[in-house]
């Protein structure tokens, strides 16, 4: 008891003293990570498909308000990750390992094949990573650093290598029995909020989803 | 003799440069003197290049190991650069191209924008603003709306193909293991056997140590592993070659004239001929190619006949016999029968090809040298046998000569000549050629399981095809580039091949960047253009938009000059592909990767750029010298034909002709009914087949009443030549191969028809 009243007052003076740095005061192993991570979470990042809405609020740089969009987005193990944004404009994007497809008001307008393009794959990594809470993935590309209260926790990210810091210098995702809210900040200034709502796990998709990845 | 001795301990041996480049045995092949400056330096660039893979299961263990291996390289302090960890160099190379953004644009927004296809340009950019964006973003909306930077080093960032950053390193998955990229360069070229000796145990020490650990694999790539690896083949040839030939050659000499003296006197012989021989080859080139000594070693076999035929002329009367009277005996005979070999070599050494030249030279000036230390030593040194009664070679040689005799004489001999004649016949006819490259080299076996791992892993390397680009200025040469890669993305985009690499791709011309400059100045930074329409939308303050305005009208209008971008980091992946000033302009090379339709390839014309086959064009050189060498046979033919009639008349040089010649399409016959396939290498080795057949004829000519004793010294050359080339048929180096497979059979053939066509006068009558 006594133990855990001390850890108590040390992290809120280590909170205090390293209060613009929040989470990234607190540098973790993998296995460190993965204990902070609660165990709903640890068994989301399970599950074969994750579906959810999202809200997503932009802060660029000089700008006074935030850009805000909404859609939904389905994740498939091992078939990729679909983002569709409906508010204020309809845009799909279909992320999979072989390239990313954009769909314009369901009309294909782009396809990037990761061959011609490296960078697309890092992202595709990045962001699977991210939602299936893949620690192992994650700690090989960033460092990691988290902390927990209760069923809360808090993880930051800090890309390794400068390379990676092209897609975004600095990540912070909290949530409880699932992923709630990934921050994302690029080096040029601006900053990315993405709240997940309603998100839920399955261990199988339908043919039609299936289906919204190969078209 | 002793100066020979002295100059090559002295000013030979010291200096002695051993060649392994399998391709410095061919011509430059290329007419255009400048076009060949520049692919050399271009493949000098690649053959100091290796590339290792370590790989583990795990990302860590591979990084450990890889971490150890690299650590080994570099502790040695041999290569120029031992490079592990990349990851630094990325941000430092775009932020090469920010001062310069506003004349650099992707080719797809450029094409845009010259179509006037603005609205397209718009709505994507407002997309990308509001979708997460999979690519990355340089700049703030604030600053580059359009994200028109991103877009451009997205194109023009190297096709790295599978590998990929991770941890700072280039790693790549095949799924089972995770390998990290370590890239050596090398300061100097790896064909040098002494730069060889210094590098491979660095390396060898290097993968030792990973392999041991469990898990790790090491998957090597580099020019400096197959030049290694041939030099070691070729030594070790050349010492069981060596060996075995000397063993023969020693047992025969025991065995015929049982005493030691006519063994020294052979090694006295042998060895002036070796010394002589590697001498001129260092003084008329600049080295001495491995292939050269792989070739020379069947030498022995040959210059042992002078002193046999010297030795075996104590035969024909074992009472009366003096050295000083066998020079009168058999010296016109070993004249004349080295001069028809030597000419025969010499042949060789009319084909314009270096590595020829230099077994022509190698070969005559050892026979040279080994048939006038016979005629100057043999007379002096030389002493009669104690005990001669006939040994079994003698009677061997005598046996088979009667035999022979008895054959052509036998009523079915007629039948025999018409089917081997037919056969002869059906043989030449099904005779096929192929000139391809794989005749000069194949590397063992594991380290071409190392090249086809290492492309699949990497995918994107590139081929050995590839454009020349030559100009007269760095931006000509751009403009040539950005040609050629307009008409190569169509054939990309139509699957013909499956990339390309180029500088231009990530450094426009001059020219290209004044037209980037202009579109953004009339479609984007214009006052209504499209950077200031969509930041007023997105909600930018107007003192904002006004102040990116202006920051693109005070932007430097001098353009990113190839000068600087070489000496930058953005250059990395690129800078091997700029050849730079030479004689006359500056080149770069434009590589291709996975080419699967080389016609379409080839058919691309663009001013500047020139398509560039190595491979195809070196097996156009062999089959052009092929072709020559058939013809410069027949003119040695003639030659040697002309001087026999003078000495012989016309009857007895033909007759003395069709031995060689018989042989020769014998031979040539007997692989086309096997279905092997002639390449050059097989009518150069004719060339020796000529040589020793002319001589074998000759020396039973000129025999006379001591037919026993030359049929003992045809018999001794037969076997010591057969020795010695007939080894080379094993050799790990095809075209070896192909020499000694051809000797073996022609000159067994010849030995044959020699003993047929040349019989003694009472049984002609």
């Amino acid at each position: 008891m006594r133990w855990r009243w001390l850890a108590l007052i040390a992290s809120l003076l280590s909170l205090a003293a390293f209060a613009d740095e929040g989470v990234f005061a607190h540098p973790q192993t993998a296995d460190g990570v993965r204990a902070l991570l609660s165990a709903p979470a640890r068994e989301l990042g399970q599950a074969l498909a994750l579906r959810g809405r999202f809200e997503q609020r932009k802060y660029l740089r000089e700008l006074p308000q935030p850009l805000r969009s909404e859609g939904d987005f389905l994740f498939v193990r091992d078939l990729g990750i679909i983002w569709h944004t409906r508010q204020p404009l309809d845009t799909e994007l279909v992320l999979t390992a072989t390239g990313m497809r954009q769909l314009d008001g369901g009309r294909l307008t782009m396809t990037v094949s990761t061959s011609e393009q490296p960078a697309l794959q890092v992202a595709l990594r990045l962001f699977m990573a991210l939602f299936s809470l893949d620690v192992a993935m994650l700690s090989g590309d960033f460092k990691l650093y988290g902390q927990a209260q209760e069923e809360r926790w808090q993880l930051g990210l800090r890309p390794r290598q400068a390379a990676l810091s092209q897609v975004f210098d600095e990540a912070r995702i909290s949530g409880a029995h699932a992923v709630e809210r990934i921050e994302l900040r690029d080096r040029n200034g601006d900053r990315t909020e993405i709240s997940i709502l309603q998100l839920q796990g399955s261990a199988q998709i339908s043919a039609e989803e299936r289906l919204r990845y190969s078209r | 003799m002793l100066v020979l001795a002295v100059v090559f301990g002295a000013a030979v041996l010291p200096q002695i440069r051993i060649e392994t480049d399998i391709l410095a045995l061919l011509p430059a092949g290329e007419q255009d003197a400048a076009a060949s400056a520049a692919l050399q330096r271009y493949s000098e660039r690649l053959a100091r290049r290796a590339v290792f893979l370590v790989g583990a299961p795990e990302p860590a263990a591979a990084r450990k190991a890889a971490q150890q291996f690299a650590e080994t390289l570099r502790k040695a302090q041999v290569f120029a650069e031992v490079q592990m960890e990349v990851g630094a160099g990325a941000a430092a190379a775009d932020a090469v191209y920010v001062p310069y953004r506003y004349r650099l644009l992707s080719q797809q927004a450029r094409e845009r924008l010259q179509r006037g296809d603005t609205a397209a340009l718009y709505a994507e950019a407002l997309r990308a603003i509001y979708s997460p964006g999979a690519l990355p973003r340089p700049l703030a909306v604030v600053e580059d709306p359009l994200n028109l930077l991103g877009d451009f080093l997205a194109q023009s960032h190297a096709a790295v193909g599978a590998a990929r950053l991770q941890d700072g390193v280039l790693m790549v998955s095949d799924g089972r293991a995770s390998y990290v990229m370590i890239g050596v360069q090398l300061a100097e070229g790896p064909f040098a056997a002494a730069t060889q000796e210094r590098l491979m145990p660095v390396i060898e020490r290097a993968m030792a140590v990973a392999r041991a650990q469990p898990g790790v694999s090491v998957i090597g790539s580099g020019l400096i592993l197959h030049a290694a690896a041939a030099t070691r083949s070729a030594t070790r040839e050349i010492s069981t070659v060596g060996t075995l030939s000397m063993v023969g050659v020693v047992l025969m000499v025991l065995l015929t004239f049982r005493s030691p003296r006519p063994l020294l006197l052979s090694a006295l012989v042998l060895g002036s001929g070796a010394l002589a021989a590697v001498t001129a080859c260092h003084f008329l080139f600049d080295r001495i190619h491995m292939v050269t000594l792989v070739f020379g070693t069947g030498l022995i076999g040959v210059g042992i006949d002078y002193s046999n035929h010297y030795l075996a002329d104590q035969f024909r009367a074992p009472e009366r016999w003096s050295p000083a009277l066998a020079l009168q005996h058999v010296g016109p005979g070993i004249t004349v029968g080295m001069s028809c070999a030597v000419l025969g070599y010499l042949g060789l050494a009319l084909a314009p090809l270096p590595g020829l030249r230099q077994m022509a030279v190698f070969c005559a000036a050892g026979l040279v040298t080994a048939c006038a230390s016979v005629l100057f030593w043999y007379p002096l040194l030389a002493r009669p046998a104690r005990r001669l009664d006939a040994p079994a070679l003698l009677r061997i040689s005598l046996w088979f000569d009667l035999w022979v005799g008895r054959v052509r004489r036998h009523r079915i001999a007629p039948w025999c000549a018409a089917l081997a004649l037919a056969a002869a016949a059906v043989g030449l006819w099904r005779l096929q050629f192929s000139d391809d490259l794989h005749q000069l080299q194949s590397s063992p076996e594991a380290l071409m399981r190392d090249e086809r791992a290492l492309r699949s892993l990497l995918r994107n390397t590139p081929d050995s095809r590839l454009f020349l680009v030559r100009g007269s200025s760095p931006a000509a040469v751009l403009e040539s580039e950005e040609a050629l890669v307009h008409a190569l993305q169509a054939l990309v985009d139509r699957g013909a091949l499956s990339g390309y690499q180029a500088l231009s791709r990530a450094l426009p011309s001059p020219r290209m960047q004044a037209e980037n400059d202009r579109l953004q100045g009339e479609h984007i930074y214009g006052t209504d253009g499209l950077a200031p329409r969509l930041q007023r939308e997105l909600g930018f303050a107007p003192e904002v938009i006004a102040r990116e305005r202006a920051r693109y009208q005070a932007s430097a209008n001098t353009p990113l000059a190839l000068s600087d971008w070489l000496q930058s980091a953005a250059a990395g992946p690129y800078r091997h592909l700029w050849l730079g000033p030479l004689d006359q302009g500056y080149a770069s090379v434009v590589n291709l990767v996975d080419v699967t339709d080389i016609a379409a390839v080839r058919a691309v014309t663009s001013p500047g750029a020139r398509y560039i086959d190595k491979v195809a064009e070196i097996s156009t050189v062999l089959e052009r010298y092929r072709v020559l060498a058939a013809w410069l046979i027949s003119a040695t033919y003639a030659l040697i034909a002309m001087l026999l009639m003078r000495r012989y008349g016309t009857i007895t040089a033909l007759r003395l002709l069709s031995v060689p010649l018989g042989a020769a399409a014998l031979t040539l016959a007997l692989f086309g009914l096997l279905g092997i396939s002639a390449s050059l290498f097989n009518v150069l080795a004719l060339f020796v087949v000529l040589g020793l057949g002319v001589d074998y004829g000759v020396f039973l000519r000129e025999s006379g009443d001591a037919r026993a004793a030359t049929l003992l010294a045809l018999l001794l050359s037969t076997v010591g030549t057969v020795l010695a080339y007939g080894l080379l048929a094993f050799s790990a180096t095809p075209f070896i191969r192909s020499l000694g497979l051809t000797l073996l059979v022609g000159i067994s053939l010849t030995y044959v028809l020699a003993l047929l066509s040349q019989r003694p006068r009472c049984e002609l009558g």
